[in-house]
């Protein structure tokens, strides 16, 4: 055993006699044993000093929560990521699903409940008069069934993830 | 080693209970301020660490999928924190020490012992400055000891054997002396 581990145990109050022993041994052939133990009691005394303010700071940190608002902007993210999703299929011949990324690839297909009113966003006439370009938001109301259920955040830099959406925290109307 | 009630808690703060996972986390922020210190940059502000730490707790709390292994989960997003915090960190080095920096600015002329503090304040910081020194895996497990965690917790909670720990250690302590010999740190001889 080296010497430092039997220090770190003399230190720490947890040596045996057999450690005791063995120190006692080392000193008869080398006096300064005990000066080295001294110095690693100081320092660790030191350390000890150092170490409770450090944990002192850590009191001080609590854990915060995104605000319910947060959580409503994050939802409306996610609606805003579905509906530019959307955008992009009309007048597509066959609509991909909603929100492809947000979706595990084994969940059912969607079941079509209903539809909200459309959203006019553009018209425009054509030019040779044959009528009148229409651009316009559809919302379809879908329901699937999925074993799990994600949303948009950030990781710690910031950048845009998926992550799980825990349900407990959404209220019905961001969903 | 994770005790029956806090195994509780952690399946209650996985499940989504907050007031679990706040419980969860004054029990733990202690040493995980260790674990942070010890793997930061000194130019990266502990504060900033543990705010990360804390921010990523509440995030990630529902992907541990084994509640006994929370504390070497929770030491890896502290660590995690501690390196990615680090790159961002432009601020110069702080010290934590509000309440020897108060001492020092305001010191009370009634206690006499104003020049110890001092001079025990610098011996202080110049321990913790040859902390930087040492490897941040030893340094980790000896920032964790002087907290009073046995060889046996700081294993469990880096997920690493004891003998590790102990090896760890022995190379932590000697590195840490000879640094602070070499730095010319009084000796107990000079400083009589």
């Amino acid at each position: 055993m080296t010497e430092e581990t039997l220090f770190d145990r003399a230190i720490c109050g947890e040596a045996s006699e057999a450690d005791w022993a063995q120190l006692n041994d080392s000193a008869v052939a080398d006096p300064a044993v005990w000066h080295r133990l001294a110095l690693g009691l100081r320092d660790n005394g030191r350390l000890v000093q150092a170490m409770a303010e450090v944990g002192d700071a850590a009191e001080a940190v609590e854990l915060v929560r995104p605000s319910a608002n947060r959580r409503r902007w994050i939802g409306a993210a996610g609606w805003l990521a579905a509906a530019a999703l959307a955008l992009a299929w009309v007048g597509m011949p066959s609509p991909p699903p909603i929100a492809d990324a947000e979706v595990p690839p084994e969940a059912a297909a969607a079941e079509l409940v209903g539809e909200l009113p459309s959203v006019l966003m553009e018209t425009r006439e054509l030019p040779d008069g044959g009528g009148v370009e229409v651009t316009y938001l559809r919302r379809l109301i879908e329901r699937r069934t999925t074993a799990a259920v994600f949303e948009h955040a950030e990781d710690e830099l910031g950048e845009p993830i998926v992550v799980p959406a825990d349900l407990t925290q959404h209220l019905p109307q961001e969903l | 080693m994770t005790d029956e009630r806090e195994l509780k808690l952690i399946e209650s703060a996985v499940g989504g209970s907050p007031s679990a996972l706040d419980v969860l986390w004054r029990d733990n922020r202690r040493w995980i301020a260790s674990v942070a210190l010890a793997h930061k940059p000194v130019e990266a502000d502990l504060d900033d660490v543990l705010q990360d730490v804390a921010a990523s707790l509440v995030r990630h709390i529902g992907q541990l999928r084994d509640p006994s292994r929370f504390r070497p989960w929770l030491r890896t997003l502290a660590r995690n924190a501690a390196i990615s915090t680090g790159r961002r960190a432009t601020v110069a080095r702080r010290h934590l020490t509000p309440l020897d920096a108060h001492a020092l600015e305001r010191p009370d002329p009634s206690a006499g012992r104003v020049v110890d503090l001092v001079a025990a304040r610098r011996e202080t910081e110049r321990t913790l400055e040859a902390m930087e020194s040492i490897a941040p895996d030893q340094r980790e497990c000896l920032m964790l000891r002087v907290q009073g965690l046995s060889q046996k917790a700081i294993a469990a909670r880096l997920d690493v054997p004891v003998t590790t720990v102990e090896s760890r250690l022995a190379k932590a302590r000697r590195k840490l002396r000879e640094t602070l010999e070499r730095e010319g740190v009084v000796s107990i001889e000079k400083a009589r």
